[in-house]
């Protein structure tokens, strides 16, 4: 009787994660630029720091017990979080975890999925943006990193995760990442409460130029995480390197279309908007659909999260930084887009969809959409009712029109 | 499908020749500081 020779770590798959990591490394300080641009200069080191400093807290939340959580041995088989076999990295080790990922370092896939853990809190930071008291926000990001991602990463990819074997699809972590944090959002929003003078006086953006080069450096650092997600450098990946550039390209173009003819203008701060929406809407099916469904995917993005944006206007809700009509909606969208445009013919890991007459695969994206929204929903509701029993979730008003750099930092961004 | 795509995307190229250069006749100047008076995305739509 032979036996199956354990999983051999491929150089070329190794050396492409590695760079995949360091990408959606990036992602998260551009993600600063990319909100700090939008807030007024009185805030925006403390938005810049609330990207930053999410990226050092969750990176050792994840290797202390996030990993573990997510992706060890399922507790109790229900499928809704993992256990503490791996807690502080115990047993992982750089020989290949075969259920994961069986051509590189073990090592090196929790460290992948570690930048993925970084950017979901620190995405929910732009909806409480310029009011939120500091230490409410390091406690939020603590406790929704460990009750709300550890566990989502869980259901959707973890081995037993109960959406992974209901057979929904997300290949990059639409799901995961940008609906969680998207109605994490919006419930942080409406808690929270609408920033002093909001509707009143005009909130500028004091620095468009900054946003773009976010916007420029998020698409950049997308590559990783969609084609990343392949966990090989192979077709897979080059196939959802492809759609990743597309959908944010036509979701780009297709919201300064909408914006030109609304507001008789196009947009630069619209361009680099849309193209955020399209890497979001492409996110869960960048590995299952072809060129033709992202260009698609990418058009309707675009015009869906404009709309979005626009009807979070009237209903007066200070989401600051418009993270549900662009994550959120464009995370739902995307979701569901998967459940249409997904094809055998481009992955047969995959399935096939509703182009292909699959309508069920429709219903099981619903089904993991629905799930994840009133899970992260439920829970965000839950942790800031507990957060503001230890701490104020504000700031008080003097602070709040002072700005929040110099009175929760001690620092001005700028000596002009 | 690719015939929706092109008609989607040939749409959206034709449509941009028909939309308006600029919303007024102004100059350089202040053509350049109208694109910051948007404060946030939300303002940028709904202004």
């Amino acid at each position: 009787m032979t036996q199956t020779p354990p999983p051999a770590i491929n150089s070329g798959d190794t050396a492409w994660m590695l760079i995949s990591t360091a990408l959606v490394m990036l992602m998260t300080p551009a993600l600063g630029f990319f909100y700090g641009g939008l807030v007024r200069r009185k805030n925006v080191l403390s938005t810049i720091m609330h990207s930053f400093f999410t990226l050092a807290l969750v990176s050792v939340i994840w290797v202390l017990w996030g990993y573990s959580l997510a992706f060890s041995k399922d507790v109790g088989g229900a499928g809704l979080i993992g256990g503490f076999d791996w807690i502080a990295l115990t047993n992982v080790g750089t020989a290949p975890n075969a259920d994961y990922a069986g051509t590189i370092p073990h090592l090196l896939f929790m460290v992948y999925q570690l930048t993925f853990a970084a950017i979901t809190p620190a995405l929910i930071t732009g909806a409480f943006a310029e009011r939120k008291r500091f230490k409410a926000f390091v406690l939020f990001s603590v406790l929704w990193s460990t009750f709300v991602y550890s566990p989502l990463a869980h259901w959707v990819w973890g081995v037993g995760g109960w959406i992974r074997n209901l057979g929904a699809l997300d290949f990059a972590g639409g799901t995961v990442v940008h609906i969680s944090s998207g109605i994490a959002a919006l419930v942080c929003a409406i808690v929270i409460g609408r920033r002093r003078g909001f509707g009143e006086e005009k909130m500028e953006p004091h620095d468009v130029t900054m946003t773009v080069l976010g916007a420029g450096l998020l698409w950049f650092g997308w590559f990783g995480f969609n084609a990343g997600s392949a966990l090989g450098a192979g077709e897979l990946a080059a196939l959802a390197f492809v759609n990743t550039n597309t959908a944010a390209a036509m979701a780009a173009l297709s919201w300064v279309t909408a914006g030109w003819i609304y507001k008789k203008q196009p947009s630069v701060l619209g361009a680099a908007a849309g193209a955020v929406a399209g890497l979001v809407a492409i996110t869960p099916a960048a590995g299952f659909v072809d060129a033709r469904s992202a260009i698609l995917i990418g058009f309707v993005a675009g015009i869906v999260c404009y709309i979005a944006v626009s009807l979070k206007e009237v209903l007066k809700v200070d989401d600051a930084l418009d993270v549900f009509a662009v994550h959120g909606v464009g995370g739902i969208w995307g979701a569901i887009a998967t459940g249409i445009f997904t094809t055998k013919a481009v992955n047969s890991a995959g399935a096939d969809g509703l182009i292909t007459g699959n309508f069920e695969q429709v219903g099981k994206q619903v089904v993991a959409v629905l799930a994840a929204a009133a899970f992260s929903a439920v829970m965000t509701f839950i942790i800031l009712f507990v957060v503001k029993l230890i701490v104020p979730l504000r700031v008080d008003e003097k602070e709040e029109v002072q700005g929040l750099d110099t009175t929760q930092h001690g620092e001005p961004a700028y000596q002009l | 499908m690719e015939i929706v795509c092109l008609i989607v995307f040939l749409a959206m190229v034709i449509s941009w020749a028909f939309l308006p250069g600029s919303a007024a006749p102004v100059s350089a100047h202040v053509a350049s500081s109208v694109s910051v008076t948007e404060s946030s995305l939300t303002e940028a739509v709904a202004a």
